[in-house]
């Protein structure tokens, strides 16, 4: 299983699902869709927080948030 | 005049819609800044004249992206939309929305058109939608969602004024919903709506997932919804996804009838900054610059119009003595009223230069980027990304710095940052910083650039924050909290600022400053120039006496006899009794009386310390141009002979200054916003305790 947090920095990724359905609602209502088009713009150091071009908005994700998006393999 | 009649307009949009420079060309500076009743939200109000009929109140409500709140903001939002007869229900929402990204915007759009609440649609930034190769087909758009619909420009002004024009000739609206929502829960939604009195199919909807937090329901009424939920088997988190997608599905559809987008255009600027700005060495190294930067900026900048108001106080005060009789009412003028004031304003230029560069950052949009390369390292010590914009506010002030805490959704967290913010040295100390090192410090040089002094001052602010960071990680560690803490924060676009914000920004910040901050230092400046000037009984006069009979014969200067006798008089008055009944606790800290004056006072605010001790070295002396350094300098300890600011004193009280709770207006401000007697209380045991351990350690090291 392919998470947002294994792409390499460039990649873009298709959202197919989440792991977590209670985090869902709230990326759903951020436009973060299934089908979504995600592109991992930069990583913080240590790791530990992901910035992400989302469609056509910019979010920066915990790691603990990116990884419930589920891609497309 | 007829009265006129009065509209709400609440102006509604996601985070980052440019829903501030929107409300800000509606208003200008004639709005009112304050809070929703019962929490600490922040509400801002102008009520702007439409024409000689019609008055329009325009509210800005938080951003929020959806009727589905997360926070404390969100909240306010969805009760005020809710609410039908609460005050702010509004007769128009005027929703803004980001044209380069309706899709989003539409989802709050869509939910508040279902809610039956008229909406007149305002479509910001089409500037940098046709930049990046987005086209809308305005026409064929307000044919479907059949609302009125206005394409504007916050940052120009443009298309307000249409806004304006067309506020009174509203109609009511009358279209089926963008989403028949009944389906979901046809039997929880008729129930509620014929027990509860609705007539709105969502409005129901939305009452069982969030009957919690409605004002508009009795308690009773949100038991018997909470039953009915258990009843129909209710699931919120299922029913909110699945009307999340099905509104994304239809705003999908008609969007892609009426936006057209050039493939073409590719590579958006903010992209290519990103890549730098938020690289994880390159822009961590610039982030720390620009921190650097403003720390600078504070002190290098500041220093000049500071300067000119602590001369021109003094100029004024010299002046006033000169021309006024010598009564008690010039006393109170000079050194209670003005020299009160002049310890309020001298720390504007700080606070006007720190929230200014913060301001321009957050319109930048460089501010979120912040947050996230910070959020990694605040988290270790159980703060949030959102926490660094209170931590380096509360270089300048404390209590603004508090405020901007609201944005943290998770309680726990903002608890931690409301607890530990007041450890950041704020402007108020800095005097008190720059008057002791200057004792206790040789102006030496390292390596030709670096001065002790410096070094000692930097040293002083590093405490301040390892103190807050430590005691960050201890209550991270004490308090328990079941909450999810979320960072997933959106970036805004790069952006050259609108000054207009950031003047506004600022002003709104230092009105904080001195309506919450300055009232209190300025009537316990008058407090204490009270205190200094009467003594019980007449012992200020005896003292004054006995000082005149000693000296009877000897060859003592006229100028040495009136300091001598000032120096007796205040001893003689309330404060200096005051001092002498703390003396003992504070003996052990190396503080004598005089200090223990400044150190109650200082309870008021920090700066009171050298205004303090401006006035106990002023109040009956002749010579008043005489800094407050000179005349630490030449204090002797009347016993022995020696200086009373020794290097061991100074250290304790720099020690003292940088740890302990001594801003009232802060604990008023903690009390406000946790809601809680208790934990300012704790704030300031806490925070002063560890003030008193660490001076007694310090002293007995260098006495």
């Amino acid at each position: 299983m392919k998470t947002a947090i294994d792409l390499f920095v460039g990649e873009i990724g298709i959202l197919q699902s989440f792991s977590n359905q209670i985090i869902a609602p709230k990326f759903l209502e951020l436009g973060c869709l299934p089908g979504a088009k995600i592109t991992l713009i930069s990583v913080a150091p240590f790791r530990s927080t992901y910035f992400f071009k989302i469609n056509k908005s910019r979010f920066a994700l915990r790691k603990s948030e990116a990884e419930n998006l589920i891609l497309e393999l | 005049m007829a009265s006129k009649s009065i509209i709400n307009v609440a102006l509604v949009g996601n985070p980052n819609s440019g829903k501030t420079s929107v409300f800000n060309r509606f208003t200008g500076l004639n709005h009112k800044v304050g809070n929703f009743p019962g929490v600490t939200v922040d509400k801002k109000i102008g009520s702007i004249s439409i024409n000689k009929h019609l008055r329009a109140k325009i509210i800005d409500l938080p951003g929020t992206y959806s009727l589905y709140p997360n926070s404390l903001d969100e909240k306010v939002v969805l009760d005020i939309l809710m609410n039908k007869k609460g005050e702010f229900y509004p007769d128009v929402v005027v929703y803004v929305a980001d044209a380069s990204n309706l899709e989003r915007h539409f989802l709050l759009l869509t939910q508040i058109m279902d809610l039956g609440i008229p909406v007149i649609l305002a479509i910001n930034m089409i500037d940098l939608a046709l930049g990046e190769g987005i086209h809308c087909d305005e026409k064929e758009l307000q044919k479907i969602l059949d609302i009125p619909m206005f394409t504007i420009n916050g940052r120009t002004g443009e298309g307000i004024e249409d806004i304006i024009k067309h506020l009174p000739n509203l109609e009511p609206q009358e279209h089926p919903p963008v989403l028949d929502t009944t389906k979901q829960a046809e039997h929880l939604i008729n129930e509620l709506k014929v027990e509860l009195g609705f007539d709105n199919n969502y409005h129901a909807l939305l009452v069982a997932h969030h009957y919690n937090d409605l004002s508009e329901l009795t308690t009773e009424d949100k038991e018997f919804v909470k039953q009915q939920n258990i009843k129909h088997e209710f699931n919120s988190i299922r029913n909110q996804v699945d009307e999340t997608l099905q509104r994304f599905s239809k705003i999908s559809t008609f969007l892609s009838k009426t936006i057209n987008i050039d493939p073409n255009k590719k590579g958006s600027t903010t992209d290519k900054i990103d890549k730098i700005l938020t690289h994880k060495v390159y822009g961590s190294l610039i982030y720390v610059s620009i921190l650097l930067f403003m720390f600078q900026a504070i002190f290098a900048w500041a220093e000049y119009p500071m300067d000119l108001i602590d001369h021109g106080v003094n100029a004024l005060n010299h002046f006033l003595k000169g021309v006024l009789p010598d009564h008690f009412l010039t006393s109170l003028l000079t050194d209670g009223i003005i020299t009160g004031l002049g310890g309020i304003i001298i720390f504007i230029p700080q606070i006007t230069i720190l929230f200014g560069l913060i301001a321009i950052l957050e319109e930048v949009g460089y501010m979120s980027r912040a947050v996230m390369l910070s959020d990694n390292v605040m988290r270790k010590f159980g703060l949030n990304g959102r926490s660094i914009v209170s931590l380096i506010s509360g270089v300048a002030c404390a209590i603004p710095a508090i405020m901007s805490t609201r944005t943290i959704g998770n309680w726990k967290e903002r608890l931690i940052t409301i607890f530990v913010t007041p450890f950041i040295s704020c402007s108020a100390r800095i005097p008190v910083f720059t008057v002791l090192i200057a004792f206790a410090v040789p102006k030496t040089y390292y390596l030709g650039i670096f001065n002790l002094q410096g070094l000692v001052m930097m040293g002083l602010y590093v405490l301040g924050t390892l103190a807050a960071l430590v005691s960050a990680y201890i209550l991270k560690i004490i308090l328990k909290s079941e909450e999810t803490s979320y960072l997933m924060m959106e970036m805004p676009v790069y952006q050259v600022p609108y000054w207009k914000n950031v003047v506004i920004t600022v002003f709104e910040k230092v009105k904080i400053f001195v309506f919450e901050a300055g009232k209190i230092i300025m009537i316990v400046s008058i407090i204490l120039w009270a205190l200094a000037s009467y003594g019980p009984g007449n012992k200020i006069e005896q003292a004054e006496q006995t000082v005149i009979e000693n000296n009877k014969g000897t060859n003592i200067t006229e100028q040495a006899l009136e300091d001598l006798v000032a120096a007796k008089k205040i001893e003689a008055s309330y404060a200096g009794h005051f001092g002498k009944m703390i003396e003992p606790t504070i003996k052990p800290l190396g503080f004598d009386w005089k200090m223990g004056i400044a150190l109650i006072t200082s309870f008021a605010a920090r700066e009171v310390f050298v205004s303090t001790m401006a006035t106990i070295y002023s109040v009956g002396s002749s010579d008043d141009e005489k800094t407050i350094i000179e005349k630490m300098r030449h204090e002797k300890n009347p016993e022995t002979g020696q200086p009373v600011y020794t290097m061991a004193v100074s250290l304790s009280l720099l020690i003292f200054y940088v740890f302990a709770m001594q801003c009232m207006s802060t604990l008023a401000v903690v009390k406000r916003e946790t809601n809680s007697w208790l934990i300012p209380l704790y704030q300031l045991i806490y925070m002063t305790g560890l003030a008193y351990v660490g001076s007694l350690i310090v002293y007995n090291i260098f006495k």
